[in-house]
C-alpha cells in the first residue's frame, strides 16, 4: 500500500495545503471575539506563551508522527500513534494507547465536520445574500434575519450541500490533483481577500461617532490590560492555539502521511504555523474588531460569537459597497472552513481507502454522505423546534472542539516526545534544514508541553463538573448550553441525543482504530515484539 | 509619519522576505518592520502602549513568516 500513496507534488503546495488545513473559522470568527473578551492586550501574552510552548511543539509532533505513518502506508492517527508507542511499550499495549487516541481522532473528525460544514454553508449562504442585499435595509433585524436563516431549510440545505458536494469532488480529486491543487489557488485568494479587507477596516476612520473608530478598536484588542490576565483568559487562549492550529485532530498526521520519507518536517511545521498565525493576529485581528468597534463601540465587539453573523452585517449596510465588502468577508470565511474541512473528508476517505479499501473517488462522496447523516440533527434542531439555541451543535462543540483535542493533544505528545522520547526527536530531525535542539526537545516538548497540556485538563474538567456537565439529566445540560426554563422540555432531548451520538461515535471510533492496527500488526501483537520495520 | 512608517514596515518585511541570511531577516523584518508599524499606528492615534504591543506582535511574526516560508518555496525552486 505504501508504495502506491499519492504524495504532495511540491513544498510550497504542501505548505498551502497545510496553512489551509490550520486557517479556519477559528482565526477570522473565533480569534477576534476571544480576544476581546479575554482582555485584548492582555489575552495575547497567554496566547503567544501557549503557541510557543504548546502549538510549536504538538505541531512537530503531529508532523513527525504523519511521516512515520505515511513510511508505513497509514493516514489515520490509531496506527501513528501504534507505530511510535511500540518503540517503548509492549506491542500489545502500543495497540490499545493507538486506538483510544484514534477514538478520539475520528470522533473530532466525524462530530466536528457534522456541525462545521454546516457553519461553512452558512458563510456561502450569507456571501450570497450579501451579494444581492438581502439584509441590506435597515428596517431588518440582522438577529432575527440570522434565525430566520437557520429555520429555513432551503437555505440550509442548499447551501450546506453545495459545500459538502464541493468537498467531496475537492477530495476526490486525490492528495495532488484535488487537494493540493485546489488550496494553490484557494489559499491566496484568502490572503488577498483578507489583507484587503484589512485595509479597509483600519482606514475606516470614525464614521459614527468620533470616539467610535477602527484605530480605537486595535487599541481595544492590543492594550495590554494587566488585571484582566486571569487563569481563565490563559485556558481561553490555550484553547484557541489547539482550534486555530488543527492540533489534536489528527488531521495534520493525515496530510504530512503524503510526504516523502525525507521531507522536512521541522521547516515545513513551522512555516505552517507562521503562514496560520499571519492569517489569525494580522489579518484576523485587523478586520471584525476595528469594523464592529467602527459602527458599533466597545459594546459592538463584545457580541461574542454574534459579532460575524448579527454584528457585521449591521455594519456592512452602512458601509459604502457594503454588499460587495460583506460578500467578499463572508466568502473569506467560507474560503477558510472549505480549506480545513477538505482536511477532515479526506482523514475519512483516507481511512475508507486503507481499512476498507474504497476507491478514493467513491470514498470522499461515502465521506460526504456520512457528514451529512451525523450532521442532520444540527440542521434539524432550529427547524423542527422554531428555536436558535442550536443546543445539539453546542453541545458537540463542547466536548469535540473544546474537550477531545486537548485530551488527544495529551496522548500524542505523551506517546511521541515524553515515552518514545530520543529516538522521537532523532526522527524529527530526519532529512530537517533546522534541526530541533536536543535541549528545547527534552525540556520543552518532553517535559513542559504535557504537563501545560495536563493543567489545562485537569481545569477544564473542574470547570465541566462544576457546571453539572456530567450528569445526564436533559434538564441540566439543556442549562449549560444556554437554554431557558421553558424551553427545556422542547430542547433537553436534542442535547440528550447529542450526547448518546458522541458516545456512540467514540465506541465506533475504538472498534475501527483497535481493528485497523490489529489488520496490520495483528501478528507482532500476538508475539509481543516488533516484525515490521520500513 | 504614517508614510515613512509604511514605508519601513514594508520595506522592512519585504527585504525580510528576499534576503538570504537569517540575521538580516531579523533585523530588516522584525526591527525595521516593527518600528515603521509602531511609528504608523501611533501617527494614526493609537497609544503607545497598545502600538508597542501590537507591533511587536506583528513584527514578530513578519519575521517567521519570512525566515520560514521563502526558505521553503527556494528549496522548490532548487529541486
Amino acid at each position: 500500500m505504501a508504495e502506491t500513496r499519492d504524495t504532495w507534488g511540491t513544498k510550497i503546495g504542501l505548505i498551502l495545503a497545510m496553512a489551509g488545513n490550520a486557517v479556519g473559522l477559528g482565526n477570522f470568527w473565533r480569534f477576534p471575539y476571544q480576544a476581546a473578551a479575554n482582555g485584548g492586550g492582555s489575552f495575547m501574552i497567554p496566547y503567544f506563551f501557549a503557541l510557543f510552548f504548546l502549538g510549536i511543539p504538538l505541531m512537530l509532533v503531529e508532523w513527525t508522527q504523519g511521516r512515520t505513518g505515511g513510511r508505513y502506508g497509514h493516514g489515520t492517527v490509531a496506527p501513528m500513534l501504534y507505530l511510535h508507542a511500540r518503540e517503548a511499550m509492549s506491542p500489545a499495549a502500543a495497540a490499545i494507547t493507538g486506538a483510544v487516541g484514534g477514538m478520539f481522532a475520528f470522533s473530532v473528525m466525524a462530530l466536528l465536520t457534522s456541525y462545521y460544514s454546516q457553519i461553512i454553508g452558512w458563510t456561502l449562504g450569507y456571501s450570497y445574500l450579501s451579494l444581492t442585499g438581502a439584509y441590506m435595509d435597515k428596517a431588518v433585524n440582522t438577529g432575527a434575519f440570522f434565525v430566520s436563516y437557520i429555520q429555513n431549510p432551503w437555505y440550509v440545505f442548499i447551501f450546506w450541500g453545495i459545500a459538502l458536494l464541493l468537498m467531496a469532488y475537492t477530495v476526490s480529486g486525490g492528495v495532488q490533483g484535488g487537494i493540493e491543487k485546489w488550496a494553490s489557488v484557494m489559499m491566496p485568494i484568502l490572503y488577498l481577500f483578507g489583507i484587503l479587507l484589512a485595509i479597509r477596516a483600519i482606514t475606516l476612520g470614525a464614521p459614527v461617532k468620533p470616539e467610535w473608530s477602527a484605530i480605537k478598536g486595535l487599541d481595544y484588542l492590543w492594550e495590554p490590560r494587566w488585571s484582566d490576565l486571569t487563569w481563565k483568559s490563559a485556558l481561553a487562549a490555550a484553547g484557541q492555539i489547539f482550534f486555530t492550529l488543527s492540533v489534536g485532530m489528527g488531521i495534520i498526521q493525515n496530510y504530512a502521511s503524503y510526504l516523502k520519507p525525507d521531507d522536512d518536517i521541522v521547516l515545513s511545521g513551522l512555516a505552517t504555523v507562521s503562514l496560520n498565525e499571519f492569517a489569525e493576529v494580522i489579518l484576523g485581528g485587523s478586520i471584525a474588531i476595528p469594523i464592529a468597534y467602527a459602527y458599533l463601540g466597545q459594546e459592538g465587539v463584545k457580541s461574542g460569537v454574534g459579532l460575524s453573523f448579527i454584528a457585521l452585517p449591521n455594519v456592512f449596510r452602512d458601509l459604502p459597497g457594503g454588499q460587495i465588502w460583506g460578500s467578499l468577508w463572508f466568502f473569506l470565511l467560507f474560503i477558510a472552513g472549505f480549506t480545513s474541512a477538505i482536511a477532515m473528508f479526506n482523514y475519512l476517505s483516507a481511512m475508507l481507502e486503507e481499512d476498507a479499501g474504497i476507491n478514493r473517488k467513491v470514498g470522499a462522496y461515502i465521506a460526504a454522505l456520512t457528514f451529512f447523516i451525523i450532521g442532520l440533527p444540527v440542521a434539524l434542531e432550529p427547524i423542527l423546534t422554531k428555536t436558535a439555541y442550536l443546543a445539539y451543535l453546542t453541545e458537540l462543540d463542547n466536548w469535540v472542539g473544546s474537550y477531545f483535542l486537548v485530551v488527544l493533544g495529551l496522548i500524542e505528545v505523551l506517546v511521541t516526545a515524553t515515552i518514545w522520547g530520543k529516538g522521537a526527536w532523532e526522527e524529527m530531525n530526519r532529512g530537517a534544514y533546522v534541526k530541533v535542539p536536543r535541549w528545547y526537545f527534552e525540556i520543552f516538548m518532553r517535559w513542559v508541553t504535557p504537563l501545560y497540556i495536563a493543567v489545562i485538563l485537569t481545569f477544564s474538567t473542574i470547570d465541566y463538573a462544576k457546571g453539572g456537565y456530567f450528569s445526564f439529566n436533559p434538564a441540566t445540560l439543556a442549562k449549560f448550553v444556554g437554554v431557558a426554563e421553558k424551553d427545556i422540555p422542547k430542547i433537553g432531548p436534542w442535547v440528550l441525543a447529542a450526547r448518546i451520538v458522541i458516545i456512540t461515535v467514540l465506541i465506533i471510533g475504538f472498534f475501527v482504530s483497535y481493528s485497523s492496527i490489529k489488520r496490520t500488526y495483528g501478528e507482532e501483537i500476538a508475539q509481543g515484539k516488533v516484525l515490521i520495520r520500513r | 509619519m504614517v508614510w515613512i512608517g509604511l514605508i519601513l514596515f514594508l520595506g522592512g518585511i519585504g527585504y525580510g522576505w528576499v534576503a538570504n541570511n537569517q540575521w538580516v531577516k531579523f533585523i530588516s523584518a522584525f526591527i525595521v518592520g516593527g518600528i515603521g508599524w509602531y511609528m504608523t499606528v501611533v501617527a494614526l492615534g493609537m497609544s503607545s502602549s497598545a502600538a508597542t504591543f501590537m507591533s511587536l506582535a506583528w513584527a514578530f511574526i513578519f519575521w517567521f513568516v519570512d525566515a520560514t516560508v521563502p526558505t521553503l518555496v527556494n528549496a522548490d525552486t532548487k529541486a
